[in-house]
């Protein structure tokens, strides 16, 4: 029985940013599958949360969608990082790695 | 701060972001298919799998929505239409409560209004807060102004402000070539006065040093409607020779029409030319002095300073100035009337009070209502709605209700507020103060508005939702049928007061009505719209002793007597029902009161025309002749009011008497009396009419006096006769105040006028609202004993039967209504009835007809829900039941 695991808000921003990043325009779906295909538990994420997300990421700046065809010929939103999301994606990044590195050696300290 | 703006725009463009969504999750969903039909699954297993990867639609699209704009805004306009359908499928409850509401706040505006033109509005000049006025007060508190000494005193040393000036009323004489002389109001006013309270005039220049010297050349600044009416806006204004007080001046600017400092002046000379005014004795203090504070000065360090000031002149004035205080008051303090007063407060709460009422029988309709829409609510509660967003409906819902009735409101208001505004006369309050809407009116009208909305629909809202909504299902449409019995009571207890007041309300206007109606009839019928009434002052220096006056008078009766369509034309210091001063009468052979005292009468002197111009035949004796008044030929003539008060059944003529000024001893002449006249009141307002005593006007005829004519025609064709008539004799002299006696007489009397239509508007509404109190409170009731009456009517109940059952709460409530009033009524004539008035207010014949009145309103009230309980369906009703 897979969980279902609640992620923060902030840290679905992060990852869609990063998919977008690294796998160029993508439509809802396909970050879905891509989200499902990385993450070693299946994330078990209702697909359609991805789209607050989406919205909110597009109002921001930070993501450009767009009308497109995909190679079955059916239309789809296509979304692309725009330059504000990459310098936003870098930014995140760093305080991610930063606040995980310190949680690690919060950690790791025990003795 | 992008998103946020996004968000905000969102929140109106919502159709477009919808269909987009549409479409992208339907291709989502098409490709979550395509790839499970790939894994295996057949087509209809692949959509149900992609529907449960997909989660719920419905909440993917809140979830957007609330992502994308402002929830909330999204919900408000989503709640707005439903409200707005709503309202639409209930026409009759919707028109009622808008217009109960409209009438709640109309009356409030209208009161409000009426508040803040006489309270709170003040002077339209810049900064009024920085302008102060400048007084004194004596020893014994009284308050004055200052004299020109003083004045020119403290100009020259005072330092707080950046200027002061000095203000003087005088009316004035305005002549022309070929034109008839005007009278205006005019005024005196220092050079620097304009400036200091920021006016410009808009043709022109305003008055500058020079000009306030003694001596220096006659200048005047006019104002804007002057110089439309009287000069019909000549562009060549500037420089005119026209000829003030019977001296020639130049007009040197003109005035904007809205500007009219201080008491509705249109004419302004410089102090300076103010008779007399170097030779002003130090405690004349009739100068209104007014000034603006320095940019770096306060109120209070204004005050210390008259105070320094008034220290140091009390030294090196003793005899002048010993005694007397400084007094400086922010202008608009001293000019406007005082909010915390009495009639101003009553205004204020009586506003209220009706508004309360407005609202509280809209919350009685909302609670039928509720009852009918008990089952809808449940249904939207057993599907998920939560509690706040059904409230919020329902207060949306009552928003829509006082928003619309707002808008009724307004238009009331300003029905009321230019009938209100007929009745006062032009000139009867000063320029500012205005019976017109404002912002500060709107801006209370608007937050009224939205505080009646928590008043009357919060209520009727937690009710609802207090509801069990498993019952509610099952029951299917009968909350609670009437609700609790001690909701009754408060209904009951409410309908009874709405009774009793309007029954009061009613009772006050009747009574007013009847007593005026008795007061006419004791009096003599006077035709007074036939009558042409109009007043002149003669100048001291070209009038200068009575022979001169007398002369005058004869020579305008003369004249006016030739003009052609005029039948009569008398002179008198009064004109009737217009008020006159009261004068101690002492009748030869009486002694004087307790505290030596004399009786207070009215004193008129009038010509030897006067009772005929009136056509007012005496009752006894004869009228006066040439030769009355002159010495050793002292008479009088008496009303049949007097003399029923002073001499009973005897015969006054031949009786001495003499009047003299309330306070001082009376000294002079007695006069015989001549003759009796029919009972004509002086003084306007009271219950039964005053005594006057006539005397000859040749005996003392004053500068200023009444001129009456009686013409074959109406009054106002004659007017423009009179004055060319009376410019034949004297060029300079204006006639003024020329309209028809019923007029004058109506303009006098306008505080009493106004506040008649104000009571009477007042008691019609009270009715009104008690009539769709009792009807919201029946409907409710009806409805509420939907199967019980059906029941019946299956069980054979007589139409007249069922109709009875309604009827008979309805009159318990009104009858409670009644008493509850009665003794109300009785209470106020006790407090507010004068002893002496001729008839009280808990009169039957006034209390009978009025509860045979409200009778007939109640049952046109319970018209409707009767019809609807005698219409019932018995299976319907009954099937609800079960």
């Amino acid at each position: 029985m897979a969980e279902h695991v609640e992620l923060l808000q902030g840290t679905l921003n992060l990852i869609v940013l990063r998919a977008l990043s690294t796998m160029g325009p993508q439509h809802a779906y396909g970050l879905a599958v891509r989200l499902d295909q990385v993450a070693e538990h299946p994330l078990m994420l209702n697909q359609g949360t991805l789209y607050p997300a989406l919205v909110r990421l597009e109002q921001k700046g930070w993501i450009k969608g767009a009308w497109q065809r995909t190679e079955s010929n059916r239309e789809a939103k296509y979304y692309a990082i725009t330059r504000a999301g990459t310098r936003a994606l870098d930014k995140q990044t760093e305080r991610w790695r930063r606040l995980a590195g310190l949680v690690d050696k919060l950690l790791l300290d025990e003795p | 701060m992008r998103r946020h703006l996004l968000r905000l725009l969102n929140a109106f463009g919502h159709r477009r972001a919808e269909d987009d969504l549409s479409r992208e999750l339907a291709s989502h969903l098409a490709m979550l298919e395509e790839a499970h039909v790939r894994r295996g699954l057949t087509p209809d297993e692949a959509r149900l799998a992609a529907r449960r990867a997909m989660g719920s639609v419905a909440l993917v699209r809140d979830a957007h929505r609330d992502a994308r704009s402002v929830a909330w805004l999204d919900d408000l306009r989503r709640d707005g239409r439903h409200a707005v359908r709503r309202l639409r499928q209930a026409p009759g409850f919707a028109a009622t409560a808008i217009l109960t509401l409209g009438l709640g706040i109309g009356v409030n505006s209208t009161f409000f209004t009426i508040v803040n033109a006489i309270c709170l509005r003040g002077l339209p000049i810049e900064a009024p807060e920085h302008v102060l006025t400048l007084g004194t007060r004596d020893a014994q508190g009284r308050a004055g102004g200052l004299s020109y000494p003083e004045f020119e005193a403290l100009r020259s040393t005072q330092r707080s402000f950046a200027g002061v000036a000095a203000y003087a009323n005088a009316p004035v004489a305005l002549a022309d070539e070929g034109r008839v002389a005007d009278r205006l109001m005019g005024a005196h006013i220092s050079a620097a006065g304009f400036d200091l309270l920021g006016e410009r005039p808009i043709l022109g220049r305003g008055f500058r040093p020079e000009d306030d010297r003694p001596g220096a050349p006659p200048v005047v600044v006019i104002g804007g409607s002057v110089w439309r009416s009287r000069y019909a806006a000549d562009p060549e204004i500037i420089g005119r020779a026209v000829i003030v007080n019977r001296t020639p001046a130049t007009v040197v600017g003109v005035m904007p029409d809205g500007f009219r400092f201080l008491q509705n002046t249109e004419l302004w000379q410089p102090l300076g030319t103010l008779a007399g005014l170097p030779d002003q004795r130090r405690d004349l203090r009739s100068l209104f002095v007014f000034g603006r504070l320095a940019p770096d000065a306060s109120v209070d360090r204004a005050r210390a300073e008259l105070e320094v000031l008034g220290d140091l002149w009390a030294r090196e004035f003793p005899e002048t100035n010993r005694a007397i205080g400084g007094r400086v008051v922010p202008i608009n303090e001293a000019m406007n009337g005082r909010i915390t007063e009495r009639t101003w407060l009553a205004f204020i709460t009586a506003g209220a009070l009706v508004l309360l009422i407005a609202c509280a029988n809209v919350a009685n309709l909302l609670l039928m209502r509720g009852a009918v829409r008990g089952r809808e609510i449940a249904i939207r509660a057993s599907i998920g709605a939560t509690r706040g967003r059904l409230v919020r409906q329902l207060l949306i819902e009552s928003a829509l209700l006082a928003a619309l009735g707002a808008v009724v409101g307004i238009g009331s208001s300003l029905l009321g507020l230019h009938l209100l505004s007929s009745v006062v006369p032009p000139e009867a309050l000063p320029y500012w103060m205005t019976l017109t809407i404002d912002g500060r009116v709107l801006a209370v009208l608007v937050s009224v508005s939205v505080a009646s909305v928590f008043v009357f629909g919060l209520a009727p809202a937690l009710h609802l939702l207090r509801v069990d909504v498993n019952q509610v299902l099952k029951d299917s449409g009968r909350p609670g049928a009437t609700g609790a019995p001690g909701s009754r009571r408060w209904t009951t207890a409410f309908l009874a007061v709405e009774f009793a007041l309007t029954l009061v309300l009613l009772a006050v206007v009747v009574d007013g009505a009847r007593q005026q109606s008795v007061a006419e009839r004791a009096e003599f019928p006077l035709d007074a719209a036939r009558l042409l009434s109009m007043w002149v002052t003669l100048p001291g220096q070209e009038y200068p002793s009575p022979e001169s006056r007398i002369a005058f008078y004869d020579a305008v009766a003369e004249r006016l007597g030739s003009v052609a369509g005029v039948a009569s034309v008398a002179t008198s210091s009064a004109l009737p029902r217009v008020g006159a001063p009261p004068m101690q009468l002492e009748i030869g052979g009486s002694e004087p009161s307790v505290d030596g005292a004399f009786p207070t009468v009215a004193a008129v002197e009038a010509g030897e025309d006067f009772f005929d111009t009136l056509a007012m035949p005496l009752v006894r004796g004869r009228t006066f002749t040439r030769a009355d008044g002159s010495p050793g030929q002292e008479v009088a003539i008496v009303n049949q009011r007097l003399a029923d008060m002073f001499f009973g059944t005897r015969d006054p003529i031949g009786r001495l008497v003499r009047v003299g000024r309330p306070g001082s001893a009376l000294s002079g002449p007695w006069a015989r009396i001549v003759g009796v006249s029919p009972t004509l009141r002086q003084r306007p307002g009271g219950p039964l009419p005053d005594p006057v005593v006539y005397l000859p006007h040749r005996s003392a005829p004053a500068a200023t006096a009444a001129i009456l004519v009686r013409g074959t025609g109406p009054p106002d064709g004659l007017a423009r006769a009179a004055r060319q008539a009376l410019q034949g004799l004297d060029p300079h002299l204006p006639l003024y105040r020329v309209m028809s006696l019923q007029r004058a007489i109506d303009e006098s009397g306008w505080n009493g006028r106004m506040a008649e239509m104000l009571a009477r508007g007042i008691a019609v509404i009270a009715l009104l609202m008690a009539l769709v109190g009792l009807y919201a409170v029946t409907a409710h009731a009806v409805h509420g004993w939907g199967p019980e009456l059906g029941l019946r009517i299956a069980l054979g109940a007589q139409p007249r039967g069922v109709a009875w059952i309604v009827l008979r709460r309805a009159l318990t409530q009104l009858a409670l209504g009644l008493v509850v009033g009665l003794a109300c009524t009785y209470a106020f004539d006790r407090l507010f009835t004068d002893a002496a008035a001729p008839h009280r207010l808990t009169d039957a014949r006034v209390l009978g007809p009025l509860a045979v009145l409200m009778a007939l309103v109640a049952l046109a009230a319970c018209a409707i829900p009767v019809r609807r309980a005698v219409r019932l369906d018995p299976v319907v009703a009954l099937r609800a039941e079960s």
